[in-house]
C-alpha cells in the first residue's frame, strides 16, 4: 500500500482515560487491523514521532506531561484525539479533576469520537492525521 | 506433535505460514456491523416534543434542548453511546444506528467556538391554530458541524 | 555504592498506562521503588454528587475498560441489595456469562501484553488475535466491544437467544482448543522459562502478609477466590480455584492460562443451568430512591474488588467507593521489585496485571 509518500511514526500517550481507548489503539496494531500496513509505527520516543495519539482527557497532573511530549516532538506534528474523553472530556467532563478535552492544552488536528472509539474509527483518524501532516509539511517546505 | 527441539512456536508458525492472513484490510474491506451495535445517535426532529427528558437523563450531558427556542442539539464528540436517551424518549425521536461516528477535523471548529461534532436541529413552532405538522412548515435541514 | 534514581513512566513503552515509579538503584539492583499516583485520577467517585444514581452505572463502568462489565455489574448489584430488587433469574445468569467472558478477554489481553514485555512479540499478536473473537461475541450480544452498557439496576438490558448462546459456547470451546497450542508455548518455551522462571518470587507467607488478591495470591498457593462466596449465581457453579505454588512470574502466567479454561467451563455450566426460553423477564425496575449502605465483593480478572455504596434517599448517592484489585496488589509489587535486577522490573510489574485506571479512578 503506497498511497502515502512517507511513514509517519506514532506516539501514544494515555491521559486520564479508562483504558478502553488505549486498548483499542493497541488493537489497531494487532493482526486484525494492523495499522503498520500504512507504514505507521508505534514508538515510545517523542523525538521520533510525527503523530501524537492521545486517549483520555487532561487532569491537573498530566497537563505538563502532555505539553512536554508535544513540545519534544519535531515539527511538523499532528495531534489525534481518540475517544470521547480526549475530544471533550466525555462522561468525565463533570468530574472535579478533569480539565476537559486535550484541545484545552495542545492544538488537536483530528477528533476521533466514540466511547470506546472503534479501531476502524481510529484507523480513519490516523489516515486523516497523515493527510494533515502532509498538508503541514507542504506549508513549511 | 513431538517437539524434540523444544521450540513450541514452530507448529503454530508453520500453520500461520499457509493459512490466510488474519488482517482485514480495513478501508478497502469493511465488515458490516453487527445488528444492535451501538454507534451514532440519530434524531428525528419531526416527532420530538422538546420534553427535555433525554437531556436530563444523559450521563454525559451531551444533549441540550431548549423548549423556548425549539432547538435540540447533541455533541457527537461527548456522547458515549450509552443508549439511555433512546430508552427514555417516549416519542421515539431518537435511534441508535450501528455506524460509528465520523471523524472530525480542526477545520470544522466554528467561528463562535462551536465545536466539531455539534449537531443542531431547529423546528419552528407550529401555527397558532395548534394543528400540528400539516401546516406545511418543512423543518430546515440539520446544520451539521459549524 | 552510588545510588541512582530512575523514573519509570508515566509514558513507558511496556505499559500503555501512566504508571509512575521512582526506582532507586544500587548498580543494577533495585533497592526501593516509590510509586507516584494521580496521572489518571479523574475524581470519578465524587461524580455521584452530580450524576443521578440511575446514570452512575455508566460512569462506574468506565472505571476501567478491561473489566468494564464487572464494574457495571458490581455497581448494579450494590444498588439492588440496597433497594431490595430481585434480579430475574435469566438476567443473573446472563451477567455471570458475560462476566466470565470478560475474564477470558482480560486474561488474553494480559497474556499478550506480558508476552510483549518479555520480548515475545509473536505471542502478543496471537493472543490479541484470539481476543478479537471474544470482542466480536461482546459486540454481537451487548452492542459494544469494550464498554458494554448492558447492566441496569435490576437486571440487564439485552437478552441473548438460546441458539446464540449455544453458538457462543461452541465458539468459546473452539477458541479454547486453538488456545492450547499458544498455552503450550507459554508453558514450555525455554526462553520464556528462562525469562520468567524464578523471577519475582512471592512466597505464600509474603502473599498473606501483603494481602495479595486474585491470580497474584493464587500463584503463591493461596486458594482464594471471591466467586466462592456464591453470590450472583456462582453458588450453582462447580468451581475450584486455580492455584500454583511456585509464586514466581511464570506461575502467575500459568494461573491465568488455566483460568481461561476454567472460565470457558463456567460458561458451559451456566448455559446448561440457566432457564431457557424467549421473552423471560430481564429487568425488575427499582422504585423510588435508594436508602442505606452496602458492601459488595466480586472477583474480577485481577482479583477481589470491593464496592461501598451509601445512599440517603435522594437521587444522588451520598458516597461511592471502589477498592480495586490492583490497589491491593501494589504492596506486593513493591515488595517484589525491591532487590530484583533493573531488567526484570517490567516483567514483575506486568505480572501483577496492573490496571492503573482502576487504581486511581
Ligand atoms: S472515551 Fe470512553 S472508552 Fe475511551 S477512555 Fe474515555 S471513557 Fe474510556
Ligand atoms: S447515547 Fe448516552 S451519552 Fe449519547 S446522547 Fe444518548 S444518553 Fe447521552
Ligand atoms: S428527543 Fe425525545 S426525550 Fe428528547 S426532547 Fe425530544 S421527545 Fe423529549
Amino acid at each position: 500500500m503506497s498511497f502515502f509518500s512517507r511513514s509517519p511514526w506514532i506516539l501514544h500517550y494515555d491521559g486520564s482515560s479508562c483504558n478502553g481507548c488505549d486498548i483499542e489503539v493497541l488493537a489497531c496494531l494487532t493482526p486484525l487491523y494492523d495499522v503498520e500496513r500504512f507504514g505507521v509505527l508505534n514508538t515510545g520516543n517523542p523525538k521520533h514521532a510525527d503523530i501524537l495519539l492521545v486517549t483520555g482527557s487532561v487532569n491537573e497532573r498530566n497537563i505538563e506531561i502532555v505539553e512536554n511530549l508535544y513540545r519534544q516532538m519535531p515539527d511538523p506534528k499532528v495531534v489525534v484525539a481518540v475517544g470521547a474523553c480526549a475530544c471533550s472530556g466525555g462522561i468525565f467532563a463533570r468530574a472535579y479533576n478533569i480539565q476537559g478535552g486535550i484541545d484545552k492544552v495542545i492544538p488537536v488536528d483530528v477528533y476521533v469520537p466514540g466511547c470506546a472509539a472503534r479501531p476502524e474509527s481510529i484507523i480513519d483518524g490516523v489516515v486523516q492525521g497523515i493527510a494533515a501532516l502532509e498538508a503541514k509539511r507542504k506549508k513549511t517546505a | 506433535m513431538p517437539n524434540p527441539l523444544k521450540l513450541p512456536m514452530i507448529p503454530r508458525a508453520l500453520r500461520n505460514l499457509v493459512s490466510k492472513p488474519a488482517t482485514r484490510r480495513y478501508p478497502f474491506e469493511i465488515r458490516p456491523r453487527f445488528a444492535g451495535a451501538r454507534g451514532t445517535i440519530e434524531f428525528d426532529v419531526e416527532t420530538c416534543n422538546y420534553c427535555m427528558l433525554c437531556a436530563r437523563r444523559c450521563p454525559a450531558a451531551a444533549i441540550t434542548v431548549s423548549r423556548e427556542e425549539r432547538t435540540w442539539a447533541i455533541e457527537q464528540l461527548t456522547c458515549i453511546a450509552c443508549g439511555v436517551c433512546v430508552d427514555v424518549c417516549s416519542k421515539h425521536s431518537l435511534s441508535m444506528s450501528v455506524n460509528s461516528r465520523a471523524v472530525h477535523l480542526r477545520s470544522e471548529v466554528g467561528p463562535q467556538g462551536q465545536r466539531p461534532g455539534h449537531e443542531e436541529w431547529h423546528k419552528p413552532a407550529p401555527a397558532a391554530t395548534d394543528i400540528p405538522a400539516v401546516a406545511g412548515v418543512p423543518a430546515p435541514a440539520a446544520s451539521q458541524g459549524a | 555504592m552510588r545510588r541512582t534514581t530512575i523514573p519509570f513512566g508515566p509514558q513507558h513503552p511496556v505499559l500503555p498506562e501512566p504508571l509512575v515509579l521512582d526506582l532507586i538503584l544500587e548498580d543494577e539492583k533495585v533497592i526501593d521503588a516509590i510509586p507516584t499516583i494521580g496521572y489518571i485520577h479523574r475524581g470519578l467517585e465524587m461524580m455521584v454528587e452530580r450524576v443521578e444514581y440511575t446514570e452512575m452505572g455508566f460512569v462506574v463502568e468506565r472505571i476501567c475498560g478491561i473489566c468494564s462489565f464487572m464494574h457495571g455489574m458490581g455497581y448494579c448489584v450494590s444498588l439492588e441489595s440496597i433497594m431490595n430488587v430481585e434480579v430475574p433469574e435469566r438476567a443473573g445468569w446472563l451477567r455471570l456469562i458475560w462476566a466470565e467472558i470478560s475474564r477470558i478477554q482480560s486474561h488474553l489481553l494480559w497474556l499478550g501484553l506480558g508476552a510483549d514485555a518479555f520480548g515475545f512479540e509473536n505471542l502478543f499478536m496471537h493472543c490479541w488475535r484470539m481476543r478479537e473473537q471474544i470482542l466480536d461475541i461482546f459486540e454481537k450480544t451487548t452492542g459494544g466491544r469494550i464498554i458494554h452498557s448492558v447492566n441496569r439496576i435490576g437486571g440487564v438490558k439485552r437478552d441473548i437467544s438460546d441458539s446464540e448462546l449455544a453458538a457462543i459456547l461452541v465458539q468459546l470451546q473452539e477458541l479454547g482448543e486453538a488456545f492450547k497450542t499458544t498455552a503450550r508455548v507459554f508453558g514450555t518455551d525455554p526462553s520464556i522459562a528462562h525469562r520468567l522462571g524464578g523471577v519475582g518470587v512471592l512466597s505464600m507467607e509474603d502473599a498473606r502478609a501483603v494481602d495479595a488478591v486474585g491470580p497474584m495470591a493464587r500463584a503463591s498457593g493461596i486458594a482464594t477466590d471471591t466467586r466462592l462466596i456464591g453470590a450472583n449465581f456462582y453458588d450453582r457453579i462447580e468451581l475450584e480455584p486455580v492455584t500454583e505454588t511456585a509464586g514466581d512470574c511464570l506461575a502467575r502466567v500459568v494461573v491465568r492460562l488455566r483460568e481461561i479454561d476454567q472460565s470457558i467451563d463456567i460458561v458451559r455450566q451456566a448455559i446448561e443451568k440457566m432457564p431457557k426460553g424467549e421473552g423471560l423477564p430481564l429487568e425488575n425496575k427499582p422504585r423510588g430512591n435508594p436508602n442505606g449502605e452496602v458492601f459488595t465483593r466480586l472477583e474480577q480478572p485481577r482479583g477481589e474488588v470491593l464496592y461501598y455504596v451509601k445512599a440517603n434517599g435522594t437521587k444522588n448517592l451520598e458516597r461511592f467507593r471502589a477498592r480495586t484489585p490492583t490497589f491491593a496488589n501494589i504492596p506486593a509489587m513493591i515488595k517484589l521489585v525491591k532487590g530484583c535486577d533493573l531488567a526484570d522490573v517490567p516483567n514483575i510489574i506486568l505480572t501483577i496485571d496492573p490496571c492503573i485506571s482502576c487504581t486511581e479512578r
